[in-house]
């Protein structure tokens, strides 16, 4: 693996390791809900949503079914709860 | 055929899995640069650019985004104007690159006047300063002339909407 693969691979969460990052997502909300109980419906929906993305996946693991996969890797890159800087630093360039 | 492709892909993006709950935030940032233009029909031409970008973040992935620039060196305004998909380093919140499209202006002759592809990335090197290291590239889909900008920028954010 080269370096620019291994930055890229760190870029973007490979589809394999979706799961893997919706997972770790659940965790750190989690972990937020104990920092900040006042938000707590607002992370248990958070949370909700994701185990829902997670049982889809767990659902349907054929790996040739990637429409579904891709539908759920879309609504991460749209919605996803763990890339929260707003906006990014890059769309400041140009 | 390029530009409706991109049109297409970011429509569907924006059209995926729509929910309640939406907010956007927009970032204004001011800031100088170093600005390298070639090929395209026009001489190589190099400046010191004083700039103002502004980006409103429609999703956390797809942000609206837009700036001016004043050449130093050579008395010109550009600007441009134009969309990107974002993503952010999944350990380092504070990199994060960029990719897509935009209408470039100029007021002389030598930057761009037309439609380009645009790749950029952003880097907030210090925790104590929301001062951004940045870089982007573009490439005009009608004359192929380059142009790549690398500077620094202070933002300021601005937030509107339900937080997210």
């Amino acid at each position: 693996m080269t370096l620019v693969q291994e930055w890229l691979g760190k870029l973007v969460p490979p589809l394999a390791d979706l799961r893997g990052v919706m997972v770790s997502a659940r965790e750190r909300l989690l972990a937020m809900k104990a920092r900040l109980p006042e938000f707590g419906p607002q992370i248990d929906a958070q949370i909700a949503e994701l185990d829902a993305k997670i049982a889809t996946l767990d659902a349907d693991t054929s790996s040739d079914n990637l429409s579904a996969m891709a539908g759920v890797l879309a609504n991460e890159l749209m919605h996803g709860p763990y890339f929260t800087d707003r906006p990014k630093p890059s769309d400041f360039a140009g | 055929m390029k530009r409706a492709t991109i049109f297409l892909l970011l429509a569907a993006a924006l059209a995926a899995h729509p929910k309640a709950g939406w907010s956007a935030t927009l970032g204004l940032a001011v800031g100088g640069q170093g600005a390298w233009f070639d090929d395209g029909g026009h001489e190589p031409q190099r400046d010191l650019e004083a700039t103002g970008r502004a980006a409103l973040s429609i999703t956390p992935h797809i942000s609206a985004v837009g700036g001016i620039a004043y050449g130093f060196m050579e008395s010109y305004v550009r600007g441009s104007v134009g969309a990107r998909a974002t993503v952010t380093d999944a350990t380092n919140k504070s990199f994060s690159i960029g990719i897509g499209f935009a209408r470039h202006f100029e007021s002389e002759p030598g930057q761009l006047d037309e439609w380009a592809g645009e790749a950029a990335i952003g880097w907030k090197p210090l925790t104590t300063s929301d001062i951004l290291i940045t870089a982007a590239a573009a490439y005009g889909l009608d004359s192929g002339r380059r142009m790549v900008t690398a500077g620094v920028v202070f933002p300021v954010t601005i937030t509107a909407g339900g937080a997210r």
